[in-house]
This record gives C-alpha cells, structure tokens and sequence, in this order.
C-alpha cells in the first residue's frame, strides 16, 4: 500500500509543485502560502511530504515545528472579534500536515481542535473542505469507520457537489486556474485527496470494515472525475490507474456484491501475492519471500472473514489456491521445503465449489453475481475449478519428485500424491453429471486424465514397494486414463507394464479393446475430423490407429525406441519370406521335374495315383515331397499375411507417435480446442 | 452532527450562509432563469450537470444494492442520510423547473433522470416518495408516455412502460 501511495503522491509533487506562487516575504509567510496550498501536497505519503515540508523549511528559514511553536505555540487570545477564518485554518492545516509527516497523535488533535473554530463559518468550501478532511483524518486514527465515512460523505455533498457546476463553467471559459477563481480550481486536488484517503490512507490505517457506503464515492471519482484534468494533475501522478483498478474489482465478477471493504482487502492481499511471487522468483525461500508469503496469507484471510458471498469467497479462494500452486511448484524447482503455514485448503475451496455449483442452472443471483450475470458467475465456477485442478497437480507433482529425490521415503510421497490425485478424480466425478458439467471448465477432462495418470504413476513409477492393492488401483487407473483420454499413446505401454507386474499380460488386449472401439465407432470423434476442427488430423491418425488391434498391440507391447528394430524386423521377414518362396519354388520344380501330373494348385495337392503301382520307397519319398511343399506353402502364406498386417500397422503406429505434441500443449493451454473434443467425448460416453 | 452539517450545507446552498467564496453567476440559479428556457452555455451546463447527476444516481443505486444485499444496517442509515441530503440540496434543485420536461434537448435527460430518482427511492423504501416521483413524471409527461427513456439504466424502453416497471418494483419492495 505504501508504495502505491509513494508513486502517486511523488509524482503528484513534482507534478504540480513548481507552480505554487513565490509571494511570500519571510519565513511565516512562506508558510503561509504553502498551507493555503496544502491540498496539493498533502496526500502525499508521510516520507514524500516529510522531504517536502523540510524543503519548504529551509525555504521559509524555519522548520514546520518551529512555525507551528512560534505561531500557534501559546494559548490563542479571544475576545469578542471572530476569528481570522484564514489564521485559523491554516493552524488546523499546519498541524494536520505535523500530523501526517511525523504520525503524531497530538498534533492531529490540536488540528480538531482548531478546524473546529470554523464550524460556524463552513460556508467557504476551503473551510468546509478541511473541516471534514481534518476530521476525517481523526476517524481513521481512533479506528472509527462510521465516523470516517460520515466525514467522507459529508465531504463530497457539501464541498464537490456544489463545486462541481461551478468548476466545469469555468474550465470552459478556460478559467478554471485564473487567481480569482477560489477554490473551485482546487476540485481536481479534491478529488485526487479523496481518492488516496478512502483507498490508501484507509488502508494504511488499518481500517478493513464498514466503508461499503463510499463505495458510491469511489464510482463517483472513477467516472469522468480522477484523471479528467491532465493539464492540472498530469495522468501518471494521479491515482487514476488505481483507483480503475479498484472500480473494476468492485463492480466486476471478483467483488464481494459491490463491498468495497472486501475490494480493498482483496486487492491488498493481491498486492501481497505479487510481490511475493515476485520474490520467490528472484530470491527463491529467502526470508523476505517467506515474509511476504506470510503477509498475502494473512492478508487473504482477513479477505476471506469479510466476504459475505459465496462470490467473495469464491474470489479469495481461486487466488489463493494460486499462491498454493506457485508455492508447490517453486518448491519443487528448487528442492526445498521451508516452513510455511496456511489457513487454506483445496477441501476449503472445494467446499466453496460446491456452494456455488447447487446454484447452478438459475440461482446464481442469490450468490452475489446480480449485477455482473450468468456468465460472470460461470467464470467464477470455472476459474474455481481450474485453480483447484493446478493446485491439486502442482502439489501431487511435487510429492512425485520428492520420491525420486529422497527414495528411503518414496512410497510415503507416492502414496501423498497418489491422495491428491484421487482428490481430484473424486471431485471431477462428482460434478461431471450431465445436470452440472455446465460448471465444469473443458479443461477439467484432461486433468482428469492426468490425475487418474499421475495417480497409476505414484504407485507403478514411484512408489518402492506398493501393495497388492496398489498395483491392482493403479491399472485400473491407467484403464480410466485411457477412457477419458485414448491419445496418450505412453499410457498403453504403462498399462501392459501394470499387468506384467501383476501376471496379466494376457489381458491386455481384452481391457483396451474396447476403449479402442469406442473410439473408432464415436460420433464425437468422427463429426471432430469430419469438421476438419484442430489438430483434426493428429486425431484421425490415432483413431486410424486404434482401428486395428496390430497397432494396439504395438501401441502396447513396442517401446518407441523400437520402431527401427520393428522396421528391420519387417525386413527381415520380407527376407525370410524370401527364401521360403524360392525353397517352395525348387521343389515344385523338383516335383513336376518327375513328369507327373501335378494338380493345379498347391492347396489342391494330393498323393499321386502310381502309389499302388510303383515302388513304397519312391512313393514315401513323393509323399514326403508333397508334403513338404504343403507346408512351405502354408508358412508362405502366413509370412504373406504377417507382412501385409505389419506394412499397415507400422506407418499407422509411425503416425501415432508423431502425435505428442498434443498432450504438452492441452497441459498448458487451458483453452486448447482439443479439450472441448475430449468433453464431448466423456459426455458421449456416459450418455 | 451529521444533521447540523447537512442543514449547513442545505442553508449554504439556499444562499442562507455566509457569503460563497465562488462567483454569484455560477452559484444557485436564480428564480428567473429557472422559469426561462435556457440557451448557449447555460443550456449546456443545466444538460452537464443533469448527466452527471443520472450518472451518480447509477452509482448511488449500485451502492444501495449491495448494502441491502449484505445487510449492512449502519452502513445503510447512514448512506440513506446522504441520498436524502444529495436530493434534498441537489437533485431536487435540478429537477425542479418546469420548462426543462418541455424542452427538446433536455426532455429525455428530465424523465431519466426522475425514473433513477424513484428507483433509488424505492431502493431506500422510501415507497411514498418513490410515488410521488412517479405521479410528477406522469403529470409532466402526460400525452407522451410513448418517448423513449432509459430505464432500466443501460436499457431503453418507452415512458409508459418503465412506469410500469417502476410501479411493479414498488410493490415487489
């Protein structure tokens, strides 16, 4: 907060400061016209406006303390005369600015005390401007929020409203900055003043409850008011970009039903977020990376305790579970594990999910999204999802590499992921019907298919030494991966491995067969290619191949390193056949070389009619001949068949595995269009 | 308190305090150009201020709704407070001439923003005002309840029927 306090403010004083008139004469005269000025400066962060008020000190040849101790330092005389209004208000001012540069509580109410001398001459804006300004200030040091918002709205009714009118003829005369024109030419200050003190100087004070009512404020100024007037407070030192930013939060699908405490909470704590992010990419777990961690964590929960809807809590959730994720990941990338607390949890979220997914298909207005709409409210449902699916894979990838990186524990990390995962297959389950899927982000599909994998992985990969149980979960797993995703061509091989290990190879091609044909028969896949939709084609290649049970053999049973020995081995058979065929041609010469008459085809072949009149010897031996030939003939056929079966599958198997591009990018692009294919198809199939 | 300095700013509004620190001619108009059609610069600041009044009743509205949405009593008191002193001291003063209803550039500007005044009432349940609000647009735009207004804010539809709307969200509370 401090920082986005410190930009604005720095630039808002070197922005406008250069024209302040030089009228003063000696030191209290100095003074004096810088504290008429004050609502230039005065919003400026405390270490901004400390420089700045010791530079006016050196100018002036006394400090602002010495001003105040010489000029307001004793007991004021009163008499029957009332008040110079100017005197008065820049004492209020002097000591406020006191106030604001040291953060001395004194100083603040010796202002109260003075600006409220003024109450019976509040006709003058100036006055009426820092008379709620002042007392503003006060609210928010006692921590009194009714009050705060009080002198806000008292403020703007009283000074901007009437000011507003008055100061748009102006500047259309172009004489909004001419001397005469008062303290209408200050409105845009007014607004910028406003602005810092409902969005940061609350925040720095520490007031997180019951400002909801300037929420219409922060409207007010974001429309047409803050950033309207660049040649009076150029755009980059204004809090324009911020307070967008705070309007589009409140008014957007991650408020709170419009609360601006909640908006400021949750932008706080986004703050937090990325400065930790930004940390943890720089220096890694450092302590100023924990700290920050610490600071967002807390900063989310005091954003939790103040939603009130499911749509707040919805928002908080699906950022946090971010910071979830970014932490798993960074740990795994850099090998540690430092101690971190967090209140949050992926059951918390998945709770919130659950809320949000029983409004569905209607009540989505009840849970705070009136003003933003059906699909605001969608988003909300799908970004919760997805944060909850990264989470839940970050998190399980990185119990995964922790087993190979510490193998005395690995079954124990196998085991944890192997937890997450199910989590997850659990959750995807329960929402997927075809009354709630509308909740359910395409991504979702995938990451399914991924967890039901990383799940079959845990135990089959990683884990040391899983169980009889474990080992018969994780085919069954990989079988479910297959289903939801068939084009993952790694899982086939993981799968016979998972049945080699239990003696089940045989079975393979009675599990998969059927994942196959489904594919082959599907209407989802088929209009897919026929549509000619992305990556129509990698699809088409794989159904192809699914087609014929030689591929899914190899897709099983060959690693891809094999594919050249599969070619050579094709070779060879060519070779084989070959030589049979020339063998086969030899003793059919050998045959008709006797004069015999030799039936037309081999198949045909039976033993010549001079048995009975020749020798039994020459008769074995012609026997033995056609006998021969039969069965060369019968291995010709079958090298025949086994070549014809192989030159088809190998290309379509070639095809496959030049599809794995595929899963890389539908793990990354959570909007790849191949995720619509594959709900479509989980759909299809249930259906 | 905050009555006090709502009746200041009532009265220094009204011309009852001390002397404005901003020239007379951009201050309050006076009786005689309320009763006077106006033109030129006059026209465009009267069709400035009324669009940035229906713009912050937008706000106001937007506002009340979350308050009410999450319950916020106090909050809700107190915002109410500053509606009645807003309308009281501002909108009113606008709304309050008669040529402006008649007048081709600022008719439509006139209606809307009466429209979001009676919604904001009744978003205050404030169901008698809200009335009031209504039964004034329906004298002033009587015989052409077929113009187009906008309502609900961002919408577009005729007179006649955002009445309608209107008397339908009075009831419903």
């Amino acid at each position: 907060m401090k920082g986005a306090a410190s930009w604005i403010a720095t630039g808002l004083l070197a922005a406008v400061l250069p024209a302040l008139p030089a009228r003063a004469q000696n030191g209290a005269d100095v003074w004096a016209s810088y504290l008429d000025w004050a609502y230039v400066y005065s919003s400026a962060d405390s270490e901004a406006l400390s420089k700045r008020l010791a530079e006016y000190g050196r100018e002036a040849g006394m400090s602002l303390e010495s001003f105040i101790a010489e000029h307001y330092g004793g007991a004021r005389v009163h008499d029957d005369a009332p008040p110079d209004e100017a005197a008065v208000r820049r004492e209020a001012v002097a000591y406020l600015l006191d106030y604001l540069a040291r953060g001395e509580p004194d100083s603040l109410e010796r202002s109260v005390k003075t600006i409220r001398e003024l109450e019976g001459r509040l006709g003058r804006h100036e006055n009426h401007y820092w008379y709620h300004y002042v007392l503003a200030h006060r609210a928010l040091e006692k921590g009194h929020p009714h009050d705060f918002v009080a002198e806000v709205l008292d403020l703007w009714l009283s000074v901007v409203v009437p000011l507003e009118g008055p100061y748009e003829s102006l500047e259309t005369l172009s004489l909004s900055d001419a001397p005469n024109s008062g303290f209408v030419s200050a409105l845009p200050y007014v607004y910028e003043n406003i602005t810092r003190l409902v969005l940061i100087r609350s925040q720095q004070m520490g007031m997180q409850r019951d400002l909801d009512p300037l929420g219409s404020v922060v409207r007010l100024l974001a429309d047409g008011r803050v950033g309207a007037y660049p040649d009076v407070i150029p755009l980059e030192a204004s809090s324009k970009e911020y307070l967008d930013r705070i309007v589009t939060r409140l008014d957007g699908p991650e408020s709170d039903a419009g609360s601006l405490t909640f908006t400021l909470a949750l932008f706080e704590a986004s703050r937090h977020h990325e400065q930790a992010r930004s940390l943890l990419a720089s220096d890694g777990f450092g302590p100023e990376t924990l700290e920050a961690l610490r600071q967002a964590t807390g900063a989310y929960e005091t954003a939790l305790d103040l939603a009130d809807t499911e749509q707040g809590r919805a928002a908080v959730y699906t950022r946090v579970l971010r910071q979830l994720g970014e932490v798993f990941a960074a740990k795994q990338r850099l090998g540690v594990d430092p101690e971190l607390r967090s209140p949050f949890s992926i059951e918390g979220a998945i709770e919130v999910y659950a809320t949000l997914h029983r409004a569905l298909p209607d009540g989505w207005a009840k849970l705070g999204y009136r003003r933003n709409g059906p699909q605001a409210y969608l988003d909300a449902l799908h970004g919760l999802w997805e944060e909850i699916q990264e989470s839940t894979l970050n998190t399980a990838d990185y119990y995964l590499a922790r087993a190979v990186a510490e193998p005395q524990r690995a079954d124990q990390h196998a085991r944890n992921a192997a937890r997450l995962y199910e989590r997850y297959l659990a959750f995807f389950h329960r929402f997927t019907s075809d009354e709630g899927k509308k909740g359910v982000p395409e991504s979702a599909y995938f990451a399914a298919h991924e967890a039901a994998r990383g799940m079959g992985d845990a135990f089959l990969a990683y884990a040391e030494r899983p169980t009889a149980a474990e080992v018969a979960l994780a085919t069954q797993r990989y079988r479910n991966a297959l289903e939801l995703f068939p084009f993952d061509r790694s899982l086939w091989p993981a799968l016979t491995a998972a049945l080699g290990r239990q003696g089940r190879e045989t079975e393979y091609l009675e599990l998969v067969q059927p994942v196959a044909q489904w594919v082959t028969r599907s209407r989802s896949v088929a209009n897919w290619i026929e549509k000619d939709e992305p990556a129509a084609s990698q699809v088409a290649s794989l159904r192809r191949a699914l087609s014929d049970s030689q591929v899914i053999m190899y897709l099983g049973f060959a690693e891809e390193s094999s594919v050249a020995e599969l070619e050579s081995g094709l070779a060879e058979l060519r070779g084989e056949r070959e030589r049979e065929q020339q063998h086969l041609a030899e003793l059919v010469r050998l045959r008709d070389g006797g004069g015999e008459a030799w039936p037309a085809s081999i198949d045909d072949a039976a033993p010549p009619a001079d048995v009975a009149a020749g020798g039994v010897e020459q008769a074995l031996e012609r026997a033995a001949l056609h006998r021969e030939i039969a069965e060369l003939s019968d291995r010709v056929a079958r090298l025949d068949k086994q070549i014809s079966a192989r030159s088809r599958a190998l290309p379509l198997y070639q095809e496959v595995l030049e599809t794995e591009g595929l899963i890389p990018a539908l793990r990354v692009q959570r909007d790849h269009p191949v995720h619509t294919l594959l709900r479509r198809m989980y759909h299809e199939k249930r259906s | 308190m905050l009555l006090v300095r709502f009746a200041l700013a009532a009265a220094l509004l009204l011309g009852c305090a001390s002397p404005p620190a901003v020239p007379d001619s951009f201050g309050v108009p006076s009786a005689a150009e309320e009763s006077t059609p106006l033109g030129g610069e006059a026209l465009a600041l009267r069709r400035r201020d009324m669009q940035r009044a229906h713009r912050d009743m937008a706000s106001f509205y937007a506002t009340l709704e979350s308050l009410h949405y999450r319950r916020e009593r106090s909050g809700l008191i107190l915002f109410n407070r500053f509606l009645d002193a807003y309308m009281g001291t501002h909108l009113d003063h606008l709304l309050s001439a008669e040529w402006q209803s008649r007048h081709p550039e600022l008719m439509a500007l006139d209606a809307n923003l009466r429209l979001a005044k009676a919604d904001v009432l009744i978003q205050m349940r404030e169901t008698r005002r809200a009335q009031q609000v209504m039964d004034e647009l329906a004298r002033r735009y009587a015989g052409r309840e077929t113009m187009l207004v906008e309502y609900p804010i961002g919408g577009q539809t005729t007179l006649e029927e955002a009445l309608r709307i209107l008397r339908e969200r009075k009831w419903r509370g």
